[in-house]
């Protein structure tokens, strides 16, 4: 007994060396996106947000708070046609002519077969919430705006092919819902049409403090199965114009549906056994401030919450969900919780990991279930972006991909970092994309980096076309690529 | 650039000197970058001056060449000091001309608007006003006026709105301080002071007589300290001191 015991523990422990060996043996390359043709650009490019082509994985489009660098009338993607080797601008994101802003909030999503890429957009100029769509988006045609409205914040987009026919996804927190149930998914059922209809979805059932929270994030599983996830606000204290805004009891949401998002009553199949209700409420009663901006306690980034959800690829059941808070009592400004269910949303592990003075959150899982979780935590006034992965959900390995200052360069607007970052797989791949000070110096990466624009590594200063002249440091997009 | 297929109207030209442009991209002198003529010929070796807008930014630059023309440096280069002061004045000039009413004066106070301030002495505080990150903090600024420069005259004081929020979507425009003096180019397009006093998220918690009738600044270049105001070339309208006078 007590040797099978022993062998037991062994082959436990040879496992986890196992895993901790196939984690450690990952490739990361990890790119500043910023191309050489702009070099001298000094620009806050933050909040940024990525999509694969899941059909050539060479063709990836990013997305940051970045104008069009001759102020034309149109905002830039980044674009790359290698895999993220390398990248250029291309301006087709329609916004206004002479607008120093670019765009303001966007998030793309190409669909499955290659053939469009889709978008939502706040439009600089008029604020107004767009959706968007291309054939080519490496030409410079400009993208296609596909509907509009006013009084929405912070679309988050997802499309995919099914039966032939776009699914075009994108969450939002629309003020103009009645009764301050305010999370929103816009869907179309075929989105490669001429002229797409959208169909507006109010996915909140519950009553609120006046609005949900900012986050409404849709994510789909290819066998039809739709999660998102949002934030139920319940109370709130303080005032929001003086930075002292808190939502003092949040929910946070995870709704389900099983056809698409096409269901008679979409977003409803799962139910909280508590109250009856459409939408399982993960946890309640959650606690955060939710800032008009940052301060140095918050590295300059300002704070209001954390949702992330992904969905296993290989069996819809398995949904991993991040969410944010400030546990009471705690001196932190937000801590990340990673939590996972097996069985389609009805119930949830406690956590997995806590992360605590830490925003930006991102979770994938990849063709072989396995997860990463990114993420920017403050540490002694710097900005350390981590991706941790796991097989199963109790191991998990952390890579530091940037370490830079979290007080230089100092913000010119909010948000610093930006209010999202995103990560997604790629069969067994994972790519990420974030914000980060720029400042050429290896220990700020520790895991390597290559850039794009001139840079001298060995007097650490970025350098104009010329080769010669400084260039003060900035907030860059970073993309990184995990081969696994 | 190998993003840009070849083509009968595509070339590699050797940039001898930028005319005008913004700073990211006035240091080009030197460098080849990749031109698309829309219309028109070039012969290799030959020197042109070339008016285009980039198109993609990557390991080098592509322009499109909206016209060409054989070049005439000697005489664009006397005008152009620096290229982006050359077209930062020619973007001034725009919102010159866009301008409703331009002043010369002194920022006497800032402070909320005076219906929001009634709204709080009385009480009459919404149910719920939208709690969104791009709220522009809408504030109200006096300006004591010393000149006019464009627009009806006889003005002692003038009002206008700013966004005080430094999200992404107002930073950029100009944040009014006690004391602070210059030109202010305003603008009473109701579009644009919807949105500057609105905000998209505070809409419905505004009544609409708050959107209508307001001056705005909202563009960069849409105040001027007086330092920077005089000097600009394109703007002799500002080459004034007092009301009237030239």
């Amino acid at each position: 007994m007590a040797a099978k015991k022993t062998r037991k523990t062994t082959k436990a422990r040879t496992a986890k060396k196992k895993s901790a060996a196939k984690l450690a043996a990952s490739n990361v390359f990890l790119i500043n996106m910023i191309p050489k043709a702009l070099s001298g650009e000094t620009h806050q490019d933050s909040e940024p947000h990525l999509t694969v082509n899941l059909s050539n994985t060479k063709q990836i489009v990013g997305t940051a708070f970045t104008p069009d660098p001759a102020l034309g009338p149109n905002a830039p993607l980044y674009v790359s046609q290698d895999g993220g080797n390398s990248w250029m601008l291309n301006s087709i994101v329609p916004s206004t002519a002479g607008s120093s802003l670019g765009t303001g909030d966007i998030t793309t999503s190409f669909n499955s077969n290659a053939s469009r890429l889709y978008g939502g957009i706040l439009r600089s100029g008029s604020g107004k919430m767009e959706f968007l769509r291309t054939s080519s988006f490496s030409s410079p045609s400009a993208m296609a705006v596909l509907k509009s409205r006013s009084n929405a914040d912070q679309p988050f987009t997802t499309a995919t092919t099914l039966g032939g026919k776009d699914r075009v996804y994108i969450g939002s927190n629309d003020f103009s819902a009645p009764g301050g149930r305010t999370a929103t998914i816009d869907q179309s059922m075929d989105g490669g049409l001429s002229a797409p209809t959208f169909k507006t979805i109010r996915v909140e059932k519950r009553s609120t403090v006046g609005q949900n929270g900012p986050q409404t994030r849709p994510i789909f599983h290819a066998d039809g199965t739709m999660y998102a996830a949002f934030y139920r606000w319940r109370t709130s204290t303080g005032d929001f114009q003086a930075n002292t805004f808190v939502v003092t009891s949040a929910d946070v949401i995870v709704v389900r549906d099983d056809n698409s998002g096409n269901s008679p009553q979409p977003y409803t199949a799962l139910v909280d056994a508590g109250d009856g209700l459409a939408g399982k409420r993960v946890v309640t009663g959650k606690r955060f401030p939710f800032m008009i901006h940052g301060t140095g306690a918050t590295g300059q980034q300002r704070i209001g919450g954390c949702l992330s959800i992904a969905v296993s690829p290989v069996n819809s059941s398995i949904v991993f969900l991040v969410w944010g808070d400030k546990p009471a009592g705690s001196t932190d400004f937000l801590t990340l919780h990673v939590t996972r269910s097996l069985d389609r949303g009805v119930s949830w592990s406690a956590d997995l990991l806590t992360i605590p003075s830490a925003t930006n959150g991102a979770i994938a899982l990849n063709s072989v279930g396995k997860i990463a979780f990114l993420y920017q935590k403050l540490k002694n006034f710097r900005w350390v972006t981590h991706v941790q992965r796991s097989i199963d959900g109790a191991t998990w390995d952390d890579l530091i991909l940037a370490d830079t200052s979290a007080t230089n360069p100092i913000k010119t607007f909010d948000p610093y970092l930006g209010d999202y970052c995103h990560l997604l797989a790629t069969g067994k791949d994972f790519c990420g994309i974030f914000s980060a000070g720029n400042t050429p110096n290896l220990a700020n990466f520790p895991n390597g980096v290559k850039y794009q624009r001139n840079a001298n590594f060995a007097t650490q200063r970025l350098l104009k076309l010329d080769g010669v002249t400084p260039v003060p440091a900035s907030v860059d997009p970073f993309f990184f690529r995990i081969t696994e | 650039m190998a993003a840009v297929p070849a083509g009968k109207n595509t070339i590699v030209v050797r940039v001898d000197e930028v005319i005008e442009s913004l700073e990211v991209l006035e240091d080009y002198a030197g460098h080849d970058v990749t031109v698309q003529l829309r219309t028109g010929r070039v012969k290799s070796g030959e020197q042109y001056t070339f008016y285009s807008n980039p198109e993609i930014f990557g390991e080098s630059l592509v322009v499109q060449a909206i016209a060409h023309e054989t070049a005439v440096p000697s005489a664009l280069t006397r005008a152009a000091a620096k290229p982006s002061s050359t077209l930062r004045d020619k973007l001034a000039r725009a919102r010159f001309d866009a301008a409703d009413l331009v002043v010369a004066g002194l920022v006497t106070s800032v402070r909320v608007t005076p219906e929001a301030a009634t709204a709080a002495a009385r009480g009459a505080v919404p149910k719920w006003k939208p709690v969104s990150e791009h709220d522009p903090v809408t504030q109200e600024a006096a300006i004591q006026v010393t000149a006019v420069h464009k627009g009806a005259r006889g003005r002692k004081e003038v009002k206008l709105r700013f966004p005080r929020s430094t999200d992404v979507r107002w930073y950029q425009a100009p944040k009014f301080v006690v004391g602070q003096q210059g030109v202010f180019m305003l603008h009473t397009d109701e579009k644009a002071a919807k949105v500057a006093v609105r905000g998209a998220a505070v809409a419905a918690a505004l009544p609409q007589a708050d959107t209508q009738g307001f001056h705005t600044a909202l563009h960069p270049l849409d105040f001027l300290p007086l330092n920077q105001a005089v000097g600009v070339p394109a703007m002799p309208e500002l080459h004034t001191d007092e009301e009237g006078e030239q």
